[in-house]
């Protein structure tokens, strides 16, 4: 950097005020401290100029000196220095100060809960925090599948509001921040609440990934004639049209109708038809399947050999 | 590893700022008291006398910058552990996980 000039590096004219060097070394300072760029490898070189230049600059002494030719850029070149970037960097010691507040709302993602976990104590956390504490949190199907608030009684009598995130699942961990237990000593941070979400069942809805599956009893007038009808499903129920002549075992698509994903989108729901005959005895339906042509033609058990 | 004491002359601070650096926050001592400090701290000292005298930030401008540097640290962090669990996958997963990275979900909303 000898041969640089050091009024060039900061950009000013060779006659500008001292207040003018220093805005702008700060100006320059501020884009280009390698601390302020982490990833940025060119911005260490770039500052340690603009540094050097300042360093000889921003001294009227040396400045003066300098400019009379008494002593050139090369005189004050500076020592190596390793920034808070080479250690925040490297393992170890770092995890005093990393934090992971940049994404602690991922902490609803169970890829994350465990990258967390795995990171263990030394995790971005500071001296005297607060010890974790486990719950479990039984929740309601559908709450699971679309989301809800949840307020939990701690063992101490304190609340704590829960947000289920929508598209929740059975065993998985929500933390939340913070929120029990201090620290040791004045302002050391809480300790973190690990909520385990437990799903109860639901009596018709079943749940595979995103989708949502259920049995759908249908009447016979209903599956032979194609008619509409009402499908309950996890957001509310929807009409559709059956296509004529049903059957058991047909599975209709509800496209969108599962569960909510965190995108905001949602799975499907599929409705698998089950036709239903009325519960007792009815004389008329006898009467007409009794003279109905076609009732002897098909036989659903011939594969069976029967 | 050095005392406070070697830690104040490393730094050229006096020991009322280091406390007071402490008890901000800024400062992160190995122990409770104090009184370990490593070369870290000492960068990292180095650091906020960078913003406080040839910047000129302020007490509260240096919290917050403090504070976003420690969240974007973190982020590296775990995006490079991210990273190395991939550089140790089979060569076909690691494109099948690349070409997903990025590309918007089929089912979900639209761009607009």
């Amino acid at each position: 950097m000898a041969s640089v000039d050091p009024y060039q590096t900061l950009g000013v004219p060779r006659d500008a005020p001292q207040k003018e060097i220093q805005s702008a070394y700060r100006r320059l300072a501020k884009k280009l401290h390698p601390d302020l760029n982490p990833g940025d490898t060119g911005a260490e070189a770039r500052f340690k100029d603009v540094a050097a230049a300042y360093d000889l600059l921003g001294d009227p002494a040396k400045r003066a000196r300098f400019d009379r030719g008494e002593i050139d850029a090369a005189g004050v070149e500076q020592p190596q220095r390793r920034y808070y970037r080479d250690f925040a960097g490297a393992d170890g010691a770092a995890g005093r100060y990393a934090s992971d507040d940049g994404f602690a709302d991922f902490a609803a993602d169970d890829l994350f809960t465990e990258i967390f976990r795995r990171r263990g104590a030394d995790w971005a956390r500071g001296p005297g925090r607060g010890a974790d504490v486990h719950y479990r949190l039984p929740i309601d199907f559908l709450d699971a599948v679309n989301g809800a608030e949840k307020r939990l009684t701690l063992p101490d009598g304190s609340l704590l509001d829960v947000t289920i995130p929508p598209g929740a699942h059975d065993g998985q961990i929500l933390r939340l921040r913070g929120k029990v237990r201090p620290g040791r000593g004045e302002g050391a941070p809480a300790g973190d609440a690990l909520i385990e979400i437990e799903v109860r069942p639901h009596p018709f809805f079943e749940r595979d990934g995103d989708d949502i599956h259920l049995d759908l009893p249908v009447t016979l007038r209903e599956a032979v004639l194609g008619e509409r009808i009402t499908v309950p499903t996890p957001t509310g129920p929807v009409a559709m049209r059956l296509p004529k002549s049903a059957n058991t075992g047909t599975t209709l698509r509800l496209r969108g109708k599962g569960v909510a994903r965190r995108d905001g989108s949602r799975g499907d729901a599929y409705a698998r038809l089950e036709v239903m005959l009325p519960p007792k005895p009815d004389p008329d339906l006898e009467r007409f399947v009794a003279d109905w042509p076609g009732g002897t033609a098909y036989n659903p058990r011939q594969a069976m050999g029967g | 590893m050095v005392d406070v004491r070697e830690f104040i002359a490393r730094t050229r601070l006096d020991r009322q700022m280091v406390e007071a650096w402490r008890e901000a926050g800024w400062l992160r001592p190995r122990d409770l008291d104090g009184r370990t400090y490593s070369d870290i701290d000492i960068a990292r000292a180095q650091l906020i006398c960078d913003l406080r005298n040839d910047l000129g930030v302020n007490d509260e401008g240096v919290s917050v910058i403090l504070d976003l540097l420690d969240q974007l640290h973190g982020v590296r962090r775990v995006l490079r552990d991210v990273l190395d669990a991939l550089h140790r996958e089979r060569e076909a997963t690691r494109l099948r996980l690349m070409a997903l990275i990025g590309k918007p979900r089929k089912t979900g909303p639209s761009e607009t």
